[in-house]
């Protein structure tokens, strides 16, 4: 009797290759499961490299100075200074600037749907005459950064007297580039049949955009509101430029002042602890609004 | 469509001409700046006697929530206050409105000027006359011979400009001293001359680049991380000063730094300063300019390049801390050179001669010398007027600081700084090819001088 023969008869060539799939299926299983604790591992990396900036502010912003002049990039502090939110609440005169904030965010969060959403809308469902110009030219704008184009950008609104008026402040915003473009994407998306069968059952207009297709955009129109607050809240230099008073500056322009701007050198814990006041009202809204920011910045398709 | 094109193509030609319009101002003339007052020339002063209540509006850099932004709110507080009292019913108002940085404020008031919404009154950087020149009136309409005489000389670098006399230069810094850790200097064995001594025979030879290296390098212990000198950046203006040189002409139309090896010498003494081991790299680390002055209050650092607004942070620092410092202008080849930073005041032309008057009226009271030290107490700025140093609020402060008089005085070693539109845009060309010292060691000095000249060059030509 011969054992190789024997064990031949039990290993033929489908076996050796069950066997083989077998391994491969085991080496696969590894490789997806090496696969997932290094995309793991990708995914912790990069949303430390976002959240460190903001540790390491909030570690700054409670250092004594001596040690905040280092740049450490330690985030563990021994003895922490909260003194240094006190002085900077009091010497930014937050208290004042908060409340301009607040309204300048309000009266431009609540008047720019006004203009955005009936533009993107027509320029999303309708034919006219210079469509495409208008939309070059206002591309054009959204192109060129704020710098370049101080100079007749003041010239302008100082010969129609907007400068230093709730008005030249909140204008530029109610006409967003981003927000048009936005919408607009979003009213693109929505299934034509929609408007179709509403304007055959002789809809208007104004009916078709705010009661079917405004309704159908809401995650889109979620995102804008965040991403507009969150704008608008830490806008600094269209504020600086166009204000001249201290009635309508907002909270970024008076934590400039921390810095002492041009000569010394800053106290940077306390520049970073009134940063940290700035920054509050969105982080406790991403805190607490965490679920539904997420929904709306990740899941932003439209309803269908 | 093609309508909408041809419109557009229009669109952008107008754009274009207008742009190009606006960038034509007139070539620069020749006039070389004169003395304070030319023989033969009488100045009609502007004086305020207003009927009615008159509203004029300042623009400063800064926030109001800055140190500077506050002293000049409680100084226009006070002026408003003094002219309800003396004045009712026919008084000035001042609105004091704050606009950043100060390249923020160039722009702005660039712009607010050619609307005609411009201030009658504002703070413009030191090198930024070249600028607004043309749109201001002359300041010796608003203060007397005397008056100009008795500011301090050392702090007029850059308020004569073609013939007038444009700025004055009210909230002023020392931008080039170094202020030195007396003590830990003296336990290495180093003596440091004191301002006082140098300021009495300035033609001494107690200071010298050499015997600063020597001293920077007798203190350093790099084992310890204790290093002689500290500084962020070169400073190629004063190592031309420093050997009786210059970057420029005086209309910095042309480079005067080509003419002999004073430049090379100049980067070859502050590259040696790296190399001989008497100050770390500023190349070597992120944010080197502000560790080095915590460095500086935790007594690793010797001597440190710095400006005079620092000095009161660092004499708090010294005063916790117990060690002593001295203030000292940067170290000779031939001369001593203080250079002035800070801002200053113009009084526009292009507002209605009442607002003007009241300006000047409001100058010339900030300028009084008890003002000035109010002012000072604010900010740590330097004191205009040196009558404003023996005023009580200044006293006060240099009893607790006595290192912010010394940087006052200093400014004896001030000179008139070269006036150009090209000034600013150069001195930051050679700044930061003149680094390269640093960052590239293996790069000679002959190649470095060629490259800045080439960059200085250009940038003289591309901004006459």
């Amino acid at each position: 009797m011969r054992i190789e023969n024997y064990t031949d008869a039990y290993s033929p060539k489908e076996i050796k290759d069950k066997e083989k799939f077998l391994l491969w299926v085991k080496v696969k299983k590894r490789l997806v499961y090496i696969l997932k604790v290094l995309n793991c591992i990708f995914a912790l990396g990069i949303g430390l490299m976002f959240v460190y900036p903001f540790a390491w502010m909030a570690s700054m912003s409670l250092r004594p100075l001596t040690e905040a002049l280092k740049f450490n990039p330690n985030i563990i502090i021994k003895n922490p200074v909260w003194d240094n939110y006190i002085f900077a609440w009091n010497q930014a005169r937050v208290s004042h600037y908060i409340g301009n904030s607040l309204i300048y965010s309000a009266l431009v969060i609540g008047l720019q749907y006004l203009t955005i959403i009936p533009a993107a809308y027509a320029f999303a469902t309708m034919e006219f005459k210079g469509k495409k110009f208008l939309w070059g030219v206002k591309f054009l704008g959204m192109m060129l950064p704020a710098e370049a184009t101080l100079i007749p950008v003041y010239f302008f609104y100082s010969k129609l007297g907007l400068v230093d008026t709730w008005g030249g402040l909140i204008l530029p915003s109610l006409f967003s580039m981003f927000g048009i473009y936005m919408f607009m994407g979003a009213f693109k998306q929505l299934p034509k049949e929609v408007i179709e069968s509403a304007k055959m059952d002789k809809a208007s207009n104004r009916v078709i955009m705010l009661k079917i297709m405004v309704p159908m955009v809401t995650p889109i129109f979620i995102t804008h509101l965040i991403t507009s607050f969150i704008s608008n809240w830490n806008e600094y230099y269209w504020v600086l430029v166009m204000t001249n008073s201290e009635s309508l500056r907002t909270l970024p322009v008076a934590l400039r002042g921390l810095l002492q701007v041009d000569e010394g050198v800053p106290q940077w814990n306390v520049a970073m602890a009134g940063t940290m006041i700035q920054l509050a009202p969105i982080l406790l809204m991403y805190i607490f609004a965490n679920g539904k920011i997420k929904t709306s910045m990740v899941g932003n398709k439209v309803k269908k | 469509m093609k309508k909408s094109k041809r419109f557009g193509v229009m669109l952008v030609v107008v754009l274009a001409i207008v742009m190009a319009l606006g960038a034509c101002t007139g070539p620069a003339d020749n006039v070389v700046d004169g003395e304070l007052y030319p023989e033969g020339t009488n100045w009609e002063m502007i004086t305020s006697k207003p009927s009615e209540p008159v509203n004029i509006t300042m623009w400063i850099p800064n926030s109001a929530t800055s140190t500077m932004g506050v002293g000049v709110q409680t100084l226009a507080d006070l002026f408003n206050q003094e002219q309800a009292t003396n004045n009712p019913g026919k008084n000035i108002t001042v609105t004091v409105e704050y606009q950043g940085k100060s390249s923020t404020l160039n722009e702005k008031l660039q712009a607010s000027i050619l609307s005609g919404n411009n201030p009658v009154i504002s703070a413009i950087g030191v090198s930024s006359v070249p600028l607004f020149a043309s749109k201001t009136i002359d300041l010796r309409r608003v203060f007397t011979y005397e008056e100009l005489q008795a500011q301090n000389q050392g702090l007029l670098q850059y308020s004569l400009y073609n013939g007038a006399f444009v700025l004055n230069p009210y909230f002023p810094s020392a931008s080039n001293i170094i202020v030195a850790n007396k003590t830990l200097m003296s336990s290495k064995g180093v003596t440091l001359p004191t301002a006082a001594d140098i300021i009495k025979q300035p033609k001494g030879d107690d200071w010298t680049w050499d015997k600063f290296i020597a001293a920077a390098k007798k203190v350093t212990d790099t084992e310890k991380g204790i290093y002689g000198f500290a500084s962020n950046s070169l400073d190629p203006i004063g190592m031309m000063y420093q050997q009786g040189g210059s970057l420029y002409n005086k209309t910095v139309t042309e480079l005067a730094f080509t003419k002999d090896d004073k430049f090379a010498k100049g980067l070859e003494f502050w590259r040696s300063l790296v190399t001989e081991n008497c100050m770390l790299n500023p190349n070597s680390r992120s944010n080197h300019g502000t560790i080095i002055v915590s460095e500086f209050y935790e007594q690793k650092v010797g001597m440190i390049y710095t400006t005079s607004s620092n000095i009161v942070n660092l004499s708090k620092q010294a005063k916790e801390n117990n060690y002593e410092l001295e203030v000292l202008p940067f170290p000779k080849k031939t001369d001593y050179f203080t250079n002035q930073g800070g801002s200053g005041i113009v009084i526009l032309n292009n507002k209605p001669q009442k607002e003007i008057d009241a300006a000047a009226e409001f100058l010339r009271w900030l300028n009084k010398p008890s003002n000035i030290a109010k002012m000072c107490k604010a900010s740590g700025y330097l004191p205009l007027h040196p009558a404003a140093m023996n005023e009580p609020e200044l006293v006060e402060i240099y009893k607790e600081t006595p290192l912010l008089k010394t940087a006052a005085e200093l400014m004896i070693f001030g000179v008139k700084s070269p006036q150009g539109k090209a000034k600013v845009a150069c001195d930051s060309e050679i700044n930061k090819y003149c680094k390269y010292i640093w960052s590239e060691p293996n790069m000679s000095i002959e190649e470095i001088v060629k490259k800045v000249t080439e960059r200085a060059q250009y940038t003289i030509e591309a901004n006459q």
